[in-house]
């Protein structure tokens, strides 16, 4: 009997804690799972984007700071994280400025940002600070490698088409009237879609009045 | 009653076993609304985490491409220089192009459509570059038109940010 009754007592105890833990570790496991891996995912991102951009910056404080030439840095740090930064020359100005190429890298778990500009780095100039103008900045997330010769040139190569179509429709812009830009967009209207269409021609105002010219 | 029991040399009595059923059945009952509720809170949070994903998704696409954009052509703040707010932005691209992003509230997309700064067709993207979004308004809030800030909400979760234009006209 008391065997017996034990058992009743322990079967009680089994079915007590099986109804309190069976929903406990079911939160928890609810709890970590893909929202919490997707929210760490994006603080990567972020932090990736944001450390790439701090080595833009620190590249251009380099060059302010005379620093001439191919410079090569990697494993730099910006608290924790780590990012790479390479200063590239690409050649002399007509005004005898020195041309770079900043690329600053940085991979946080799985991803990576790249961040690329261009520099002017105004010469003579004895002592620093040295005046630099920072141009276009392009960015990537291709997990290019950007100490690697082959890698920067493919960069610069994916650039120089981007600048390409730049130049293709700044000269296309450049090269038409006032008039017939504004009636081209213009023409585009009824092709664009319902939500657009209400305030076309407000945005093709400001377009003609802003269109570029020789 | 153990004792009673031993000394009787019975098993238990009914009363026993119903006092046992209803003080289990009470914790269960306690336990399961407890479950209950938390399965609520959890679908809550889930739900609230699904609408932050759609925005982080759009968030993300967007300032990928307005921060290497030239210039904001829409909306521009008014002439006395206060804010502006539309439910689409217009801009130029890092190429030159023309690109929209304007909100569907039927579909409760965001959708981008590229307009050539020429000769050319618009072209809308097929894929939207935001879902699951109620509500989007695009405000200008710099006169030099380099700054616009976005804020887009859904069953009463907000997400407000700002983009700076990296690159010059």
């Amino acid at each position: 009997m008391a065997t017996n009754e034990r058992k009743g007592i322990a079967l009680f105890l089994v079915l007590g804690l099986t109804a309190v833990f069976v929903p406990v570790l079911l939160y928890l496991s609810q709890t970590g799972s893909s929202q919490v891996r997707l929210a760490m995912k994006y603080h990567e991102v972020h932090q990736s984007e944001s450390a790439a951009i701090a080595g833009v910056n620190s590249g251009l404080s380099r060059l302010r700071g005379n620093m001439t030439g191919l410079q090569q840095f990697t494993n730099l740090l910006i608290g924790e994280i780590a990012y790479d930064l390479t200063i590239q020359p690409t050649g002399t100005g007509i005004l005898t400025q020195e041309l770079y190429h900043l690329f600053s890298k940085c991979t946080k778990g799985q991803h990576t940002f790249i961040l690329m500009s261009d520099a002017e780095q105004m010469y003579p100039d004895p002592d620093p600070p040295v005046t630099v103008i920072p141009h276009d900045t392009w960015n990537t997330i291709e997990p290019y490698d950007i100490n690697l010769a082959a890698d920067v040139t493919s960069m610069e190569n994916l650039r120089g088409q981007d600048v390409l179509s730049y130049e293709e429709t700044t000269n296309y812009e450049k090269s038409v009237s006032k008039a017939a830009y504004a009636s081209e967009l213009m023409s585009k209207r009824k092709r664009l879609p319902t939500e657009l269409q209400g305030d076309w021609a407000n945005v093709v105002a400001i377009l003609e009045k802003e269109k570029l010219a020789f | 009653m153990y004792q009673t029991c031993r000394r009787n040399g019975r098993g238990t009595t009914f009363i026993e076993l119903l006092i046992g059923t209803t003080i289990l059945a009470l914790i269960l009952g306690f336990v399961a609304r407890w479950f209950f509720m938390q399965r609520e809170y959890q679908k809550r949070l889930t739900r609230i985490s699904d609408i932050q994903n759609d925005f982080r998704r759009s968030s993300w696409e967007m300032i990928q491409e307005l921060q290497m954009a030239r210039t904001i052509i829409w909306p521009r703040v008014n002439a006395d220089n206060s804010l502006r707010s539309d439910t689409k932005l217009v801009f130029k691209d890092f190429t030159g192009r023309i690109v929209s992003y304007y909100h569907v509230p039927g579909s409760k997309e965001v959708r981008r459509c590229v307009i050539p700064n020429g000769p050319g067709d618009p072209v809308v993207n097929p894929v939207p570059i935001g879902r699951g979004i109620a509500s989007m308004s695009f405000t200008a809030t710099s006169p030099t038109n380099r700054v616009i800030s976005y804020c887009m909400s859904t069953d009463g979760v907000f997400s407000l940010d700002a983009v700076y234009l990296i690159n010059t006209d």
